[in-house]
């Protein structure tokens, strides 16, 4: 079993624990550091959030990450910071964070407050403006029983304030707030040498050779995997996907007359909304961020995770079956850094096939999911639209009892290349042909807002007759069925807002 | 829009000091305690089914994992398995039968507590299913109750309605809801000389749990210690629920002779403790033509669950909260105490007061719509006025509920704001807009007259310092603050100087939970008898020193004044005096709250010191097409008296409105017909988060008023503003009604997505009429629903 060696606050460690083992068990047990909290093991409370740092490129990067999903292996070589480490050094032995809790009176029973303080730093390390709808955005997966939230409303307002001029360079910005004490010293140091190394080797973090050959279980950033399996075994050790960079990557490629953006597996879901190349082959896919789980599940949740675990509801899934993407699978004994997505993979899966019933796979022993692929239009190609729905009883990080995403493309005024999905109707996700056959090659004329509703009408009844869905914990089947009607319907509000059409579907 | 934003200040950089180490990460729950060498862990077994007999339990496989592993059961507790108090029908641990999905049925302890929990799972359990109840008025159709129903009459209501020009009636259940303390159950038990027990627990109640343990253990209570420092949130959950888990780890401790550490994981905690008490309720109320309140009647099914637990005082709390804000002549309420296969539904903060507030608001928002007036000014009409008296015979003095909601009206322009969404409404197709008002009148005293008692032990050392310690448990609602402020002020000095202590039987005995809003009230009362008292002392002592009469002396700002004017003689060196004239520098407190009485026979009396008034309002916006509502403000005005610590206050109401809002709209516990839980993990229950709350809330306290049975007139600030949740609930209700008209009357909270998007699913032909007047007869329908 190979040890890890991480920088845990302001000193480097190499860790007795495993690979497995999820780094809040590491943090307060070998490492005897207390102010992480335990609060419920499944990434909903974001008491356990920690900071994350690694190196990107030329700079290092901090996040926050909810550190019982969180497997050890994966910070190798990276920086750990807890509040024990945040306060080291600090001015008057506070950060400015940690002040304008006190000041504001935003801790109570103080439970939840070491995790949004982490959440709240990893907001002021993100290398933009900082506003209140940003900091509200980085505490959307940590909850507080106890004030309500105005309290921490007021102390992220302080601090948008105090911290409005913050520069927008990535290295400027972390070397600007360690002068200002929200990071330590040890951010600075770790930056520095961990850059400094970067050059020397001439690639990127060259720790992943050994975690790609590591366990049999493969892993992707946990945000799952550690929900069903919060105590491994002691030892355990999986391949963790995140750690070998070819699996990290998003590109454009193309091959025989076809485009497509490739994703790799591991790209975190964080990463994908911000891509430039995802958003420019999806436009507008990023306001649909905030509907998928927390800001600490996004740093951390993969895009193939989100695949391979198989939920019949998941968002991200659904938004990509829409998008009509493939799947490229590649031999376990491929998955070798530098390797993986630049030789052929052994299979591509259209999305919609890859799910053979309720979390049953088309995966064999030895493949390994590799990457994603998003068809891109040529280069005539139009602009194409997109639009995601989830009926859920809280806004943000609750899984959804129905979603359903719709893109298509316009050409000569008509629907091309439709593509439909829903979710949590059956026991995977899937492919809304109806609803699809329903728009493709119709024309849409977004003057004829009376046409477009009964487009609209059209597709909705489709989707729901084409349903079956069972009821639960987070809907009814008839609610499932409503909703499925409801949220194609809302699409086109969505997508045809200007035409007129609500005028129409509601007179 | 906060027009009362409190920062707080310079000078209260010593309050700071008491949430230093939360934002520090330094403060510590029980799971961060330095643990005691050779400590076990422990993990629970929970029930699988809802209701069984016990034919065998195998412990041999889990016994085999590790030499470490040790099960305990039924038979292996000392003294008596019995923890229940109210009624003795609650054993730590089963013998015969389980009574709900979640029991604990045996506790085992091993090296680590991922060998506990593994060897748990290990256990082996032979049992018979028993049949399974968890519907209330299935369990009251058997009569199958905890303890016999209570009824409190004034007037003669049925016969009332004949002569009201109105009468409304229909049906109002609500669910419960789990805590959800961020910090789970947990204890660490430890016996000392292998005689004497110490236990660390998580609790609200340490002589509740300390009187337990020594009932388990079959020791006298002098043996035993129960500590509790503070909690990760509590919100009643860690009233009596907290007690198995020390008893538990005790048991352990006193059969192994080692240090035994139990900490639940949320799933366990989720299934196995208790959470607020659903209730299903029918009403119905009257008023004359002018809209004057005649007559109102009302029968609440509490889901009690599987033991008594603090149901009898819950159902105290609802019937003495019946009738909300509003004077009402004629009054009949009777409270079933239903007994269910469902875990102990238990004390959530307003315990019982929001499940009534639900009710007659409700049935004021039915009678508005019968009558076609607006519900605000129905409500407005029938306030509580000064010298009423109430349907339970208090007479009620000092009265706020119409200042509350005149300022409340005044404040957020009502009028104005009533137009501006009804012209928001006739301009958008897809979202609605709504309001929900609702005034409160809380009382404040336990119910149970014997409960309302503390005690408080202060120390002045040496070098002037003081510290204090009473039975208050501070769970995060700053009560400490509260404390060092009374001590401070009644003794003179800065509260820099006075420190609060933990919570231990050994300094305070034979306290009362922190519970019923009281924390503040009963042990700052306690803490400002015993300073007095030091006080005087101190006080003769400078008169001795100064030459002058008692009455001459002043002490204040760490300073002894004569006739007015400063002396040399400061603080230290009067304590220093006190040294050496061997006077005694530590003093203990006690009070108990005046003038409360009630006659169980009559249901008539005072039980309560007084009433907290206040009133809310809550603007919604519905998403018609997917069901879904946000909320834009929340406007309240709150009497908190003369406030000891306002930034303290402001958090609690703050807090308050968000778990009333997400009973109201959000949360939603679900048990299956089997008693199966359904929402027992924090990705299937949810709680309000960031994005959830109003972006906007507007907090008005009134000006101060006297209150002479509290510390400074300050008053109790936990519960009462709960209530203002339920304003959320019919915010969105009016908002649905902007689209769909008089739909709806079957009130049913949580008002979550699935029941809106139903309810504008429905064409009008097919909508539930469960609000019925006197020209439609039928009894109302009772609508399909879950398990609460």
């Amino acid at each position: 079993m190979p040890s890890v060696h991480i920088k845990v606050n302001g000193s480097w460690r190499t860790l007795n624990s495993s690979e497995g083992t999820p780094v809040l068990d590491v943090l307060r047990g070998e490492l005897g550091l207390h102010s992480t909290k335990e609060g419920c093991r499944e990434g909903d409370c974001g008491a356990c959030a920690v900071l994350v740092g690694e190196r990107m490129g030329d700079t290092v990067r901090y996040r926050a990450m909810p550190s019982c999903l969180l497997a050890t292996g994966e910070l190798r070589e990276k920086h750990l910071l807890s509040l024990e480490g945040l306060v080291e050094g600090a001015d008057g032995g506070l950060t400015p964070v940690m002040r304008a809790f006190l000041e504001e009176n935003a801790s109570q029973c103080g439970f939840c407050t070491p995790g949004f303080i982490i959440a709240l730093t990893s907001w002021l390390a993100e290398p933009r403006i900082p506003d209140l709808a940003g900091a509200l955005r980085a505490v959307d997966g940590n909850l507080c029983r106890c004030t309500g939230y105005a309290a921490i409303r007021r102390a992220a307002a302080r601090l948008a304030k105090e911290f409005a001029r913050l520069p927008l360079d990535p290295r400027e910005r972390l070397r600007a707030l360690v002068d200002a004490h929200v990071l330590p010293r040890s951010v600075a140091e770790y930056g520095d040498a961990s850059i400094d190394a970067g050059a020397a080797s001439g690639s990127g973090a060259d720790v992943s050779g050994e975690a790609a050959t590591g366990g049999a279980f493969i892993v992707g950033g946990g945000t799952d995997f550690y929900v069903r399996n919060p105590e491994p075994e002691e030892g355990f050790a999986p391949f963790i996907t995140r750690m070998a960079p070819e699996f990290s990557r998003i590109r454009e490629k193309s091959e025989g007359g076809q485009a497509w953006l490739d994703i790799g597996a591991a790209v975190s879901v964080s990463d994908f909304f911000a891509s430039p190349e995802v958003q420019r082959a999806v436009p507008g896919i990023e306001r649909f961020e905030t509907t998928f789980a927390s800001t600490l599940i996004r740093n951390l949740a993969t895009v193939g995770g989100n695949i391979v675990n198989a939920s019949p509801v998941a968002d991200i899934t659904s938004m990509l079956l829409a998008l009509r993407a493939r799947l490229a699978i590649v031999q376990r004994g491929h998955a070798l850094p530098g390797t993986a997505l630049e030789r052929a993979p052994s299979r591509i899966v259209p999305l919609e096939n890859f799910f053979l019933g309720y979390k049953k796979l088309d995966l064999k022993p030895g493949e390994v999911l590799a990457g994603i692929r998003i068809p891109l239009g040529g280069e005539a190609e139009t602009a194409r639209r997109f639009s995601f729905e989830k009926a859920s009883k809280r806004k943000n990080l609750d899984i959804a009892a129905v979603n359903t995403a719709i893109s298509f493309r316009l050409a000569e005024g008509r629907f091309i290349d439709v593509g439909v999905s829903l979710g949590g109707v059956a026991p995977v996700p899937m492919l809304c042909l109806l609803a699809m056959q329903a728009l493709e090659g119709q024309i849409c004329d977004p003057s004829n807002a009376r046409r477009l509703a009964e487009l609209a009408r059209e597709a909705a009844r489709a989707a729901r007759d084409a349903v079956d869905p069972i009821g639960d914990v987070r809907g009814s089947a008839e609610y499932r069925r409503r909703m499925v009607h409801q949220l194609m319907l809302a699409h086109f509000v969505r997508l045809f807002e200007s035409s007129g059409i609500a005028e129409e579907l509601f007179p | 829009m906060n027009t009362q934003h409190y920062a707080l200040t310079a000078q209260d950089s010593t309050l700071i000091s008491e949430s230093l180490p939360n934002v520090l990460g330094t403060t510590q729950y029980i799971d961060d305690l330095p643990r005691p060498a050779g400590c076990l862990q422990a993990a629970v077994r929970l029930s699988d089914s809802a209701h069984a007999a016990i034919k065998a339990i195998r412990t041999n496989k889990a016994e085999a994992l590790d030499p470490s592993v040790r099960v305990i059961l039924a038979k292996d507790i000392p003294g008596t398995n019995q923890i229940g108090f109210n009624k003795p029908d609650e054993p730590l641990l089963p013998e015969v039968e389980w009574e709900y999905w979640g029991q604990p049925i045996a506790l085992v302890i091993a090296s680590s507590r991922a060998l506990a929990r593994r060897a748990a799972a290990l256990i082996e359990i032979d049992s018979d299913a028993l049949p399974v109840v968890t519907d209330p008025r299935e369990a009251a159709a058997k009569g199958d109750f905890i303890l016999p129903p209570r009824t409190i009459a004034r007037g003669d209501a049925s016969a009332a309605f004949a002569r009201c020009a109105f009468v409304a009636e229909g049906r109002a259940d609500s669910a419960g809801q789990e805590h959800v303390y961020l910090e789970t159950q947990g204890a660490l038990a430890q016996v000392i000389d292998g005689r004497r027990v110490h236990v660390i627990s998580g609790t609200q109640g340490p002589t509740g749990v300390q009187r337990a343990i020594a009932q388990v253990l079959g020791v006298p209570m002098n043996m035993v210690e129960v500590e509790a420092r503070r909690l990760g949130g509590a919100f009643g959950g860690k009233e009596d629920q907290a007690t198995s888990w020390a008893c538990l780890t005790a048991v352990a401790s006193w059969l192994t002779g080692k240090p035994v550490e139990l900490y639940l994981n949320r799933k366990d905690d989720m299934r196995a403790t208790g959470k607020r008490h659903p209730y299903s309720t029918d009403f119905r109320i009257g008023a004359d033509r002018e809209g004057t309140l005649i007559a109102f009647e009302a029968d609440y099914y509490q889901n009690s669950g599987s033991t008594c637990d603090l149901s009898p005082a819950i159902l105290a709390r609802t019937v003495l909260h019946s009738t909300g804000a509003y004077q009402i002549p004629n009054v009949r309420v009777t409270g079933y105490m239903c007994h269910t296969n469902l875990p102990s539904f238990t004390a959530f903060r307003g315990f019982g007061g929001p499940q009534a507030f639900f009710v007659i608001e409700a049935a004021m928002d039915a009678l508005a719509q019968k009558m076609g007036i607006d519900p605000t000014e129905l409500k407005r009409r029938n306030l509580f006025r000064e010298g009423d008296e109430t349907y339970y015979g208090m007479k009620l003095e000092r009265v706020r509920a119409l200042e509350s909601v005149d300022r409340l009206l005044e404040k957020a322009d009502y009028p104005a704001l009533k137009s501006r969404i009804a012209a928001f409404n006739a301009t958008h197709r897809l979202q609605k807009k709504g309001i929900g008002f609702i005034p409160v009148a809380f009382g404040i005293s336990f119910t149970q007259l014997k409960m309302n008692e503390a005690g408080a032990l202060v120390h002045i050392y040496g070098d002037g310092s003081v510290q204090v310690s009473t039975g208050v448990i501070e769970m995060g609602q700053q009560v400490s603050r509260k404390i060092a402020l009374v001590v401070a002020k009644t003794l003179g000095v800065p509260v820099s100087l006075v420190t609060v202590q933990r919570t231990t039987t050994i300094t305070v005995a034979n306290t009362v939970p922190t519970a019923a809003s009281t924390g503040a009230d009963l042990n700052g009362m306690a803490a400002k008898v015993a300073c007095e008292e030091l006080r005087a002392r101190l006080v003769r002592r400078a008169s001795e020193l100064l030459g002058s009469r008692d009455d001459e002396i002043d002490i204040r700002d760490s300073a002894l004044f004569l006739k007015g004017k400063k002396t040399d003689l400061s603080w230290k060196k009067l304590v220093e005096e006190m040294l050496s004239a061997r006077r005694d520098l530590s003093a203990h407190g006690y009070y108990a709250t005046p003038f409360l009485e009630y006659d169980m026979k009559t249901e008539r009396g005072r039980p309560f010191a007084y009433h907290v008034y206040g009133a809310a309002l809550v603007e919604a916006t519905v998403d018609l097409l997917r069901g879904t509502y946000v909320l834009d403000r929340a406007t309240m005005v709150h009497d908190i008296g003369e406030s000891i610590d306002l930034p303290a206050d402001r958090g609690q109401v703050e807090g308050a409105l968000a778990q009333g809002l997400g009973w109201a709209l959000l949360e939603d516990l679900r048990f299956g017909a089997d008693g199966k839980p359904l929402s027992d993990t924090l990705s299937t229950y949810k709680v309000p988060d960031v994005t959830f709350m109003p972006p906007d809330i507007d907090i008005e306290f009134l000006p101060p008023i006297e209150n002479p049975s509290t510390p400074y007139n300050s008053k109790a600030v936990g519960e009462p503003p709960l209530q203002y949740g339920i304003a959320g609930y019919f915010a969105v209700l009016d908002a649905v009604r902007a689209s769909k008209g008089e739909a709806l009357a079957y009130y049913d909270l949580p008002f979550i997505p699935e029941k809106i998007s139903a309810i504008l699913a429905e064409t009008p032909r097919e909508s539930r009429n469960g609000v019925q007047g006197n020209a439609r007869s039928p009894t109302p329908k009772a609508a399909p629903r879950g398990a609460h």
